[in-house]
């Protein structure tokens, strides 16, 4: 152990010099309010900190080292009305340390050594009303310099080390006394002289705490004559003889209320009998309250005779035999009785008392029925009873009933509607279980009910007049319960005054589009924790009062952008947060709107997106407009780049001759022929080749040399050698038009025979078909050669539509281009490979 | 009074977590002296420290296959400061361990007893006119188990140290009101919080349980 105190020897300063690396701030304290309120609580301080505004009322230095007050340290603050002080290590207060403060109301001085208290050291706060000085190495209120405090309401000087209850002659200065609390203390002994300050100067709204100081004994008489406003005397007495001399001694003290027993924590009492109330005879007491006396021995009739005239009694973990202490007739008005282990409910028969409360008694599991005449105030929460039957004036025998609590009970089954309970203002069920509240209007006559909680009682809501009956209902708490189909229907109409609903956790998907129509009243709506899905402010419109609307924790994607123009104006306070929101740019609108209404929505930065899955527990505030101005603008780039694609597809499609000329075409040449093709035709055809033929192929694009014999043939050459040597020797290509005349033309069919002679040597020139005219199948078959090609290969088709024509020269030229040399290598190319040249017919 | 010189012959499994603890002017906790050196130490090793952020995490305790992890999830202190101050006052007269609270239970058994014993003692930073007390297990991530206890009300408060104001010290000795049970198998959170009636957190602990 030694060895391990040195290593901590050793490690002390090195972390005392690195801790402090980065304390030196001038403005450490929090303001609270500005210029008002400052918290400098645990703070490191020695001293207070120079940037405290003069003007400053609450100060809290609570938890440092100030450690020694001298004279006017406070005097920076004349406006100081509450200073606290508790734990700040202070053993020495000089003589007006105070000094300037009159506004100080409440001076704080827990928890401190105090070694030296000097008589001035209070000085100058002539508006203190609030000591404490609690845990303060107090030994005796004769030292402590107070006696100038006049307006001095509280004196807390609890847990010190006082001896002697002597109340000194200060007592007499201080007339607005209202609380001493002298507990936790050594008084053993109260004599008569201890209070004579009380005899000459009554402080009658005084309250004495006396509890935790292990009293021995009171003189007789002492209080004789006295009057408190109360006196605590709880965990006070080690034995039960000394309890009871004790009270004895009290006798004659006229007192407001008396509070006797011990706490749970601190029982020093074996046993507890009637006689230890046998001294309250001879007191005045208006209210009497006992806590944690148990072990209740012998006979218990007449416990409570001397409290006959009590007004209100309070018992609190109390252990009475048996009840036969509480049957008689009394006269309390008021009786609690708490965490009393009885096991059956009292029949009481107390004709004056107006409020009950009876709670905690977990022992009782029946509720049986008592005659209370004037009870006004009925609690019987916590307890585990089922009420069979709830509820009528019968069950309590009266019909004044205003408030009625069975919360946390076990099943109440709803059998009457509060027949002679129309007085009802205050109704609470929550968390017992509800039996039979869909069979019929329960609380249709409870026209003054203002106050209903019904919350987390099991029941599924079937029946939509639940609440008929309730026009005067401010409060309704259902939160916790389940509705059919899980939609809330039409059962608020008759609620026009009320003003708080609770609908939360009763999974909600949907409610009705007129549920609250007629609650113009409405304040307060709390909708969370269900499973709506959208925010549909539709349904909030008409509540024309709502200021507080909660619909945090639901499933809430979004809202449409027009609907939230409908969110009541009043509207303060909306809590979104704990939705599935979706960041999309879809709901971009609503988005915005969020961060539009960041004063309107309570803790808008912790609402977070659910989708999409890249802004997945990220703030809905983090959303940007930008995303979806980008996607716009992505959208637009791609549909321009579309346009612009198909433009120049169309171009290219349009152009596509030219192009091929502008690429590479002019390179081409036609080698060793000089056209490009040799048509043959039929005279009867001369038109179409002229107008058509030879305007479209030598004077388009790209221009093709034709080989025309009524043009192209050298005249005095004979007709076949023409052919010959013009025709076919010169061109790439023979184009063939296929008519009705060319079949039936000799030299037609002759130049047809001799190209296809020519194609078949050369390898080199395709044939191209082009069919002017429907041709008669019979006339063909003539040409058998021809049938046979026209069926097995492609030809073109001459069609006189705009559209057709223009497929067709496309066609065409397309089957011109084929096979043309390239370039000057390529012709060799194209001569050695005669197979690529034919392709394309 | 200290928490912890009660021991008595029980074998007591001592836990302090959190920031700095405070007894200003008390004595007791002298005797403290080594083993708040010890911890120190162990808490200035311990590698957490490095982030600032989070609080140590401590055995509770350990039986043959149960383990007991503890960590305290109060956010609002300075663990820097926390550590100097820890180093001012083990340094000075009244040395104290690094801790936002003491706790100390009396057994350690994969056979829960009902009403085990504790000891519990702190510092209080908020007012407890009202205190309650959240507890939520959980199983692989999920919850199993939620409850609320009121441990101080404003009406006959039930507990001596109800009522009680910043800066004053609580201390607790006693029974829970646990019912007995075993231990299933597995590994379990437990998150327990006391929250006064501002919800303001008086003293937080994430607990973990390994039973295998």
């Amino acid at each position: 152990m030694m060895a391990r105190a040195r290593l901590a020897a050793a490690l002390i300063p090195a972390t005392a010099i690195l801790s402090c690396l980065r304390t030196e701030s001038w403005d450490p304290c929090v303001q609270v309010v500005p210029n008002i309120s400052y918290q400098c609580m645990e703070l490191n301080l020695y001293k207070i900190p120079d940037n405290i505004p003069i003007s400053t009322k609450m100060l809290d230095l609570s938890f440092n080292y100030l450690r020694h007050l001298g004279s006017h340290n406070f005097s920076s603050f004349p406006e100081l009305q509450v200073l606290d002080l508790s734990r700040c290590e202070i053993k020495i207060i000089e003589d007006d340390t105070f000094q300037g403060l009159n506004h100080l109301s409440t001076l704080i001085l827990t928890g401190n050594p105090i070694q030296s208290l000097a008589w001035g050291a209070f000085s100058g706060l002539s508006s203190l009303q609030k000591l404490v000085a609690v845990e303060t190495n107090l030994v005796s209120l004769n030292d402590f310099p107070i006696g100038h405090l006049k307006n001095l309401k509280e004196l807390n000087v609890a847990h010190n080390f006082i001896h002697s209850f002597k109340l000194p002659e200060y007592f007499s200065n201080l007339p607005n006394l209202e609380h001493l609390d002298l507990s936790n203390n050594k008084i053993q002994n109260i004599y008569y002289e201890d209070v004579k300050v009380l005899h000459q100067m009554p402080l009658l709204n005084l309250s004495l705490d006396l509890s935790l100081n292990p009293l021995d004994f009171i003189e007789p008489g002492t209080f004789k004559e006295i009057k408190l406003n109360g006196l605590t005397l709880r965990s006070n007495f080690n034995s039960s003889h000394v309890m009871k001399t004790c009270i004895q001694g009290l006798a004659g003290l006229k007192t407001n209320r008396l509070v006797l027993g011990e706490f749970k924590n601190e029982r020093k009492l074996q046993r507890f009998d009637r006689s230890f109330l046998e001294g309250l005879c001879n007191l005045t007491i208006e209210q009497f309250r006992i806590a944690y006396l148990d072990k209740f021995s012998g006979d218990d009739t007449d416990l409570f005779n001397c409290l006959a005239n009590v007004s209100v009694i309070s018992l609190l973990s109390i252990s009475l035999g048996s009840l036969q202490a509480l049957l008689k007739d009394f006269r309390w008005q008021h009786l609690e009785i708490i965490n009393c282990d009885f096991d059956k409910f009292p029949a009481l028969k107390l004709s004056s008392l107006k409020k009950f409360v009876f709670t905690d008694n977990k022992d009782i599991s029946t509720f049986t029925e008592f005659q209370l005449p004037s009870l006004q105030y009925l609690d019987l929460k916590r307890n585990h009873l089922s009420f069979k039957g709830c509820c009528s004036h019968t069950d309590f025998g009266t019909t004044n009933l205003k408030h009625l609590d069975l919360s946390f009970n076990d099943v109440i089954t709803l059998g009457s509607n509060f027949m002679g309970l129309e007085q009802l203002e205050h109704l609470d069920f929550q968390h017992s279980t509800l039996k039979q509240i869909n069979a019929f209007s329960a609380f249709l006559s409870l026209r003054n009910l203002r106050y209903l909680d019904i919350s987390y009682t099991n029941i599924r809501i079937v029946f939509h007049g639940i609440f008929t009956g309730l026009v005067s209902l401010q409060t309704l708490k259902m939160a916790g319960n389940s509705f059919q189909n899980n939609l809330l229907p039409d059962i608020f109409t008759e609620l026009t005054n009320l003003t708080v609903l609770d609908l939360s956790k009763c999974q909600l998907e949907q409610v009705a589009q007129t549920a609250f129509h007629s609650l113009s009243s409405l304040q307060v709506l709390n909708m969370s924790h269900n499973k709506l899905l959208s925010l549909d402010t539709f349904l909030y419109e008409p509540l024309h009062s709502l200021r507080i609307l909660d619909c945090s924790f639901n499933r809430i994607m979004a809202s449409k952008e027009q609907e939230l123009q409908n969110l009541p104006r009043s509207l303060t306070w909306l809590n979104l947060t704990q939705n599935a929101f979706a960041c999309v740019c879809e709901h971009q609108s609503f988005l915005q709107w969020v961060k539009d209404q960041r004063q309107l929505l309570v803790g808008a930065e912790q609402m977070m997106c659910a989708e999409p899955l890249d802004m997945e527990d990220m703030p809905v505030l983090s959303f940007r407009n930008a995303t979806c101005q980008l996607s716009k603008t992505i959208i637009s780039v791609s549909v321009v780049t579309v346009l612009l694609v198909s433009v120049v597809g169309v171009l290219v499609y349009k152009f596509y001759f030219h192009l091929m000329l502008l690429a590479g075409c002019k390179k081409y040449g036609r080698g060793e022929s000089i056209y490009d093709a040799f048509v043959i035709y039929s005279s009867q055809d001369e038109d179409w080749v002229r107008n058509e033929l030879v305007k479209n192929l030598e004077e388009g694009v790209p221009p093709f040399q034709l080989c025309l014999h009524y043009r192209d043939f050298i005249p005095g050459v004979a007709i076949a050698a023409n052919i010959i040597q013009e025709g076919f020797h010169k061109s790439r290509k023979v184009i063939v038009v296929v008519s009705q005349h060319f079949i039936q033309s000799r030299w037609c069919i002759f130049e047809y025979e001799i190209a296809q002679t020519w194609q078949f040597l050369s390898s080199r020139a395709g044939i191209i078909f082009i069919v002017l005219q429907k041709l008669e199948k019979s006339l063909l078959r003539q040409q058998v050669e021809l049938y046979r090609l026209l069926s097995r290969n492609t030809y073109l088709e001459w069609e006189d539509s705009v559209l057709g024509r223009h497929v067709f020269w496309r066609r065409l030229r397309k089957a011109l281009l084929a096979g043309k040399p390239q370039s000057p290598e390529g012709t060799a190319d194209a001569e050695t490979n005669p197979q690529e040249a034919t392709t394309s017919t | 009074m200290s928490l912890l010189d009660k021991g008595g012959g029980s074998t007591w499994t001592t836990l302090f977590i959190g920031p700095c603890y405070r007894a200003g002017h008390t004595q007791g906790l002298r005797a403290m002296k080594g083993f708040a050196a010890a911890l120190l130490i162990w808490t200035l090793l311990s590698p957490r420290r490095a982030g600032g952020e989070a609080w140590p995490t401590h055995t509770a305790c350990r039986n043959g296959n149960l383990q007991v992890l503890y960590q305290s999830c109060a956010d609002s202190v300075d663990v820097c400061l926390a550590t100097e101050k820890a180093v001012l006052q083990s340094s000075g007269s009244s040395p104290d361990p690094l801790q936002d609270f003491g706790f100390s239970v009396d057994q350690c058994a994969r056979q829960l007893k009902p009403n085990i014993n504790i000891r519990f003692g702190m510092v209080l930073r908020e007012d407890i006119e009202q205190l309650f007390l959240d507890v939520a297990l959980f199983s692989k991530g999920l919850s199993i188990l939620n409850f609320s206890y009121p441990v101080c009300e404003v009406d006959l408060p039930k507990f001596s140290f109800c009522g009680r104001r910043k800066g004053e010290q609580i201390y607790y000795a006693g029974p829970i009101n646990n019912p007995g049970f075993e231990i299933p198998e597995g590994d379990y959170q437990v998150l327990l919080e006391l929250y006064n009636q501002d919800h303001a957190t008086v003293a937080c602990a994430n607990a973990t349980v390994l039973y295998s």
